[in-house]
């Protein structure tokens, strides 16, 4: 059939996801049959990171393995509107996309990939049977800083416009109490979303990994400095944890200068660890 | 109810999209929608824009088509026209993705069986439908959102990024945020070992800075005796030089437009070219701007082509609307509303 994009059932709504099958392109990988699931990051950053995700994908399954990408509740093309989303429905959706590219493909095996938020999500998720090999790109690790991240957002747009900062983050974390939604670029966090987000501790949640594990951490330069908070996970995660590295000209998940559309250090960091998945 | 689709550009490549339709068929109207991804972001849009509009519209009994073009998103074909994301915006500009869209409308029509359609679309949407109505026999209208009106290039991009100067001078309003970006460093270990490594470029803090200071200069200088402010200008003469205006003058004059000509960008002049072509067509077209934009708006294309003139455009079909405290993509409520107003309003005309 091809590469394809497609609605699947979650329940009593429908996610969209691509599909694209194995190609005979490139020499496969020594890794035995899998379909590997991608999750995006959120909001914004799922835009800017569409074009190097969907890159990903293509060589994996160029490479010879299943690969899809599909949007969480409320996100992309998927259905349900973003406010409605939580945590937990998203951990669900990420079972739903295994359970179908399961389906799809015949295969049992599943491996999971994020980027971002993505990451955090698919480390969370229990998509039945053992935990599954994992692969994060610039994962969130701690859900406090990243929900702080979301409010500052608000109020970097705030500035923009008005010139002015009109209100205080605690003033923003009194409204979700009270009820309200925080427009964030225009998505509309909601008490339950920023609640849940800030109860995710990865550090603590991923320590002794059961499975084999990989997260890539993103630099701009070679001499740039490692990130302490994701060499810190590796060290939690235990023995079948690997800490990549890779040298990238822009963000993956920021409108840059350039027009890139792979990030080549990134693939080839994913690429060699599913290479090694299987050798013991 | 939503249909991932898939159809062909005149080049052979499979674009996909993402078809809108009524729960029930039976209230399906005669008019379509295009709505049409501002470019280089894929078909959902900034905030999921596009999705939003698009079951908007569906539940209205408008079908509403939103694809990816060619070589963005899911779509097949080549995604780069240029090194850098500016020579992309160039490309939109100046009709790219036209192809993509007359296949678009194409597929539409022939999948629902609507008898005529409203394109639209933000900023590269917004121009895209403009180049593509002047090739579909259908087209009823045009919801036009940020029209970019001059054309971008990496030349620009360079040119601005090897001189912080011009860069605030022509965006004054933006000082506040270099200066607070640039606070918010002050206590980030790693860029006070970039300052004293020599590795930083405090140039645009700098020059953030004179402005404001140029700023306040600008505050008291009216009140002093024209001789003493004639003696402070030239005291402070290429130390706080006077700060270009945030938009250009209206309408352009030769020198600013040959000033843009330096920085890589001039305006597109093939906008009042298809936008002419448009409206000897009989279709009608609803302007929408974001107040961020609007001067832009006027000063490149709006003064000229619209020749100022309300009831002269509303008598050929034209509306125009400023959307007020708004940023370019519409992400605050108020403008969330106000942009799916417009929308509504023009396909209940066209229906």
């Amino acid at each position: 059939m091809g590469d394809r994009g497609e609605f699947f059932p979650c329940g009593s709504r429908r996610l969209y996801g691509f599909l694209h099958e194995p190609r005979a392109t490139e020499a496969p990988l020594a890794v035995a049959p899998a379909a590997v699931v991608f999750v995006h990051p959120f909001m914004e950053e799922r835009q800017d990171a569409h074009p190097f995700l969907r890159s990903i994908a293509g060589q994996v399954s160029a490479r010879g393995l299943w690969a899809m990408r599909f949007d969480l509740h409320g996100c992309g093309d998927s259905e349900g509107e973003w406010e409605d989303a939580t945590v937990a429905s998203w951990l669900d959706d990420i079972r739903a996309a295994c359970d179908f590219v399961r389906a799809q493909a015949g295969v049992e095996r599943v491996i999971l990939c994020g980027l971002r938020f993505g990451a955090t999500l698919a480390a969370l998720a229990d998509i039945g049977g053992p935990r599954p090999p994992l692969a994060m790109i610039q994962p969130v690790v701690k859900g406090t800083n990243y929900s702080m991240d979301m409010l500052r957002a608000y109020l970097a747009a705030e500035m923009v416009l008005t010139k002015k900062a009109g209100v205080t983050r605690d003033a923003l974390v009194e409204r979700l109490r009270l009820g309200q939604t925080v427009n964030v670029f225009g998505y509309h966090l909601t008490a339950a979303q920023f609640d849940g987000i800030r109860a995710i501790d990865l550090s603590r949640t991923l320590a002794s990994y059961p499975a084999r594990s990989l997260v890539i951490d993103v630099v701009k330069t070679p001499t740039a400095r490692a990130s302490n908070e994701l060499t810190a996970l590796v060290a939690a995660m235990g023995p079948g944890a690997t800490l990549a590295r890779a040298v990238e000209p822009q963000p993956l998940y920021v409108e840059g200068k350039v027009h890139l559309t792979r990030a080549e250090q990134v693939e080839l960091a994913l690429l060699g660890w599913l290479e090694a998945l299987d050798q013991p | 109810m939503e249909k991932a689709v898939r159809f062909t550009n005149e080049k052979g490549h499979t674009l996909h999209g993402i078809l809108h339709l009524p729960d029930d068929p039976a209230t399906m109207r005669s008019v379509g929608m295009l709505w049409l991804s501002a470019g280089q972001k894929v078909r959902q849009g900034a905030w999921r824009m596009n999705v939003t509009i698009a079951r908007r519209l569906a539940a209205m009994g408008i079908p509403t088509l939103r694809f990816d073009y060619r070589g963005i998103g899911d779509s097949e074909g080549e995604a780069h026209h240029g090194e850098m994301v500016m020579d992309l915006y160039g490309f939109i500009q100046s009709g790219g993705f036209s192809g993509d869209a007359v296949a678009a409308g194409q597929f539409l029509t022939a999948e629902t069986g609507v008898k005529s359609l409203v394109l639209g679309g933000l900023c590269g949407g917004a121009i895209t439908g403009l180049f593509a109505a002047t090739a579909l026999p259908n087209v009823f209208g045009h919801v036009v959102v940020d029209l970019p009106v001059t054309i971008s290039s990496s030349a620009r991009q360079r040119y601005l990024e090897n001189h912080a100067a011009e860069l605030l001078r022509s965006r004054p309003g933006e000082t506040d945020t270099v200066i607070a970006l640039y606070l918010k460093k002050l206590t980030d270990a790693e860029a006070w070992r970039r300052l004293l490594s020599g590795k930083s470029d405090y140039s645009l803090l700098m020059e953030a800075a004179r402005i404001k200071s140029r700023a306040q200069l600008d505050r008291v200088l009216p009140r002093l005796p024209a001789q003493a402010r004639a003696a402070v200008e030239r005291l402070l003469h290429g130390v706080l030089p006077p700060v270009e205006p945030e938009s250009p003058p209206t309408p352009v004059d030769p020198a600013l437009a040959a000033q843009m000509q330096v920085a890589g960008e001039v305006k597109n002049d093939l906008v009042e070219e298809v936008f002419q072509q448009v409206l000897s067509r009989g279709q009608r077209v609803r302007f929408v701007n974001s107040s961020s934009y609007h001067p832009t708006f006027m000063g490149y294309f709006g003064n000229t082509a619209l020749h100022g003139n309300e009831a002269r455009w509303r008598s050929s079909g034209i509306e125009l609307s400023v959307v007020p405290e708004t940023n370019h993509i519409f992400s605050l409520e108020h403008s969330q509303r106000a942009l799916f107003e417009a929308v509504e309003s023009m396909v209940t005309q066209a229906a």
